[in-house]
């Protein structure tokens, strides 16, 4: 065939590199010794081979090297504001007495950070995904597949930084105050961060909607009360001041800065992934606030992350604080919560009946192989000539039941 | 007139053009090939001035609307899309774009491959008339008002007027509302 015809010759030519010595007789090839032998081999197929895989090799270490310089200057500088926002534990314990700063999984693509300890925050996550470096021809493929099968290509070649923070309800006083005695009460106040409200950037908003649950639940709209780069996604949009009500003008004069990396700042209790069944539901809520970017490098911009997320924890403690001290203040008020617990109980109905007739199309699934199997079985048991009378009284009823479909077509 | 039935007319002038010619001698499919190469260029360069214009202006005016249903990826009802005009411009763009690019590979796998010559005449006209004819051209660069059949949106050209058209994406309130809130998102493929 005419396409091998390259490979063909490619073939014949790395062949012919040894022609010479192939072409010695056994008695000529026992004469040489090992080093003449070795002399005598030509050895250039065997030099290219080896720096293809030193080539390979030398990729990778690079690919994975950079990957993790970019990953430490990013959570190196979240560090610093970490240190700064006060929290006890920042990164993870290991056998030494040095602190892991972040882990790295998958060849140094996936990278993740916790911090806890603190006042009104039980937790802040840092996950950042890496393109993978270390294979650029996969990074090609990927990208000359996507460019004409879009919907075929995963999201490998998305570089972002996600950041949740997720509150405890923990209000106290000072560093050196006792915790609450009441239980509830921190739960209580958890419960009122049960709503959606979201900053959406203008350039990932249906890529947004598409990967996050939660905000496919929410109304778009365009304000005044933003940079002209973002739209708010809130449940109501009432919710949507939060972030001016606890941020103040200063919040909007960050949120340009950030508007070239910012995909979305998100307030939210429902999850990401749409939860099939009703225990889904019930396991994956938990109140939160997500901020997505892409992979941010550069003191500046990690200047600006830092501040968002210090924002946010501001948003976190100012909230705590009035639920805990004045709820009568709080800018979330009961009607806006109804409001939200109204939406979640009509989506968890949605949930239940699409289970439901499920549950109802795998019975009658169940029902009709019975049937067959039953009907199999009767068969079975049958004489050649009962089997015969079966199937001709079948037959007339089928042809009885066409008679009749046709009257009534008629 | 509609420009699909244009190129028809296009395609048959130029097949009874190349009928007329000698396509096994050297200097016509040089001069084939040139006229090919000058109408894919022409064309792109055309789609990329349009490109930097809509880069220009930066209209971030958020566009929602319902995209049809896609049936070869098993949609039974249509999708929000809720994008800005510049963004859904370039995805515009960039789709014709990469039509240059497709007709270009098929072009020089029938023309260096297969050795014919006919299908590259046949082709010299119609990358360049598609780029004059393209609505982000006609609003960019034209100046034309993005109204009536330029409005956002697009509708997806018919041959034969409103029969066999492909469906149309939905602006109406109600089915916007319906799709924004529907819950859609968060569906992770298997």
């Amino acid at each position: 065939m005419s396409f091998l015809e390259p490979i063909v010759k490619l073939s014949n030519a790395v062949n012919s590199i040894n022609e010479k010595y192939m072409a010695l007789t056994y008695q000529e090839q026992s004469d040489l010794t090992i080093f003449g032998r070795l002399r005598y081999y030509n050895w250039t197929f065997e030099a290219w081979a080896l720096g293809a895989v030193a080539l390979v090799y030398a990729t990778y270490l690079f690919g994975t090297r950079v990957n993790k310089s970019r990953a430490s200057q990013l959570f190196q500088a979240l560090a610093k504001g970490f240190e700064d926002l006060a929290f006890a534990k920042i990164g993870f314990s290991t056998n030494t007495a040095k602190n892991e700063l972040f882990v790295a999984e998958n060849n140094n693509t996936w990278f993740t950070s916790f911090v806890t300890g603190r006042a009104c925050i039980e937790s802040i996550t840092v996950r950042a995904h890496l393109l993978a470096r270390f294979n650029p021809m996969s990074i090609l493929m990927e990208k000359v597949l996507g460019l004409f099968f879009s919907s075929l290509v995963a999201d490998a070649l998305d570089e972002f930084v996600e950041v949740t923070i997720v509150p405890n309800g923990v209000y106290v006083t000072s560093s050196a105050a006792d915790l609450p005695k009441e239980t509830n009460a921190s739960a209580n106040v958890v419960s009122k961060f049960k709503f959606i409200s979201s900053i959406v950037n203008k350039g990932d908003m249906t890529k947004a909607r598409e990967d996050n649950y939660f905000l496919s639940l929410t109304h778009t709209s365009e304000s005044e009360k933003l940079p002209f780069e973002y739209v708010f996604m809130s449940e109501s949009n009432q919710l949507s001041s939060i972030f001016e009500h606890y941020g103040g003008p200063e919040f909007k004069q960050l949120l340009s800065r950030c508007a070239h990396f910012l995909s979305y700042v998100a307030f939210t209790d429902l999850p990401e992934e749409k939860p099939v069944t009703d225990k889904l539901w019930e396991r994956s809520q938990q109140p939160r606030c997500i901020i997505k970017t892409k992979m941010v490098t550069g003191s500046v911009d990690l200047a600006s992350l830092n501040e968002l997320i210090k924002a946010v924890v501001n948003i976190f403690d100012s909230a705590s604080q009035e639920y805990a001290q004045n709820p009568a203040k709080a800018f979330v008020t009961n009607d806006m919560l109804r409001k939200s617990a109204n939406l979640r109980s009509q989506e968890l109905a949605k949930i239940a009946k699409v289970m439901k007739q499920a549950e109802r199309d795998l019975l009658q699934e169940k029902k009709q192989d019975q049937e067959r199997e039953k009907r199999r079985d009767l068969r079975s048991k049958m004489s050649g000539e009962e089997q015969d009378r079966l199937e001709q009284k079948m037959r007339e009823k089928r042809e009885r039941r066409q008679r009749n479909r046709q009257k009534v077509r008629m | 007139m509609n420009p699909q039935i244009t190129n028809l007319a296009i395609m048959l002038i130029m097949m009874q053009v190349s009928r007329r010619l000698d396509m096994e001698d050297p200097t016509i499919v040089l001069y084939v090939r040139i006229a090919y190469g000058t109408s894919v260029a022409l064309a792109w360069t055309i789609y990329q001035l349009a490109r930097s214009k809509i880069v220009k202006t930066n209209d971030l005016t958020t566009l929602k609307y319902v995209a049809p249903a896609n049936a070869m990826a098993g949609e039974s009802e249509g999708k929000l899309q809720v994008t800005t005009v510049r963004d859904y411009d370039l995805k515009e763009l960039d789709s014709a774009i990469k039509s240059i690019y497709t007709g270009l590979a098929m072009m020089g796998f029938m023309h260096l491959y297969m050795k014919y010559t006919n299908p590259l005449l046949m082709q010299s006209i119609s990358p360049i008339k598609s780029a004059l004819e393209h609505n982000e051209v006609k609003i960019h660069l034209f100046g034309k008002p993005a109204a009536g059949d330029l409005k956002r949106p697009f509708k997806a050209p018919s041959m034969f007027g409103g029969f066999g058209a492909s469906p149309e994406a939905k602006t109406d309130k109600k089915s916007i509302e319906e799709a924004e809130t529907a819950g859609h998102g968060g569906v992770k493929s298997e």
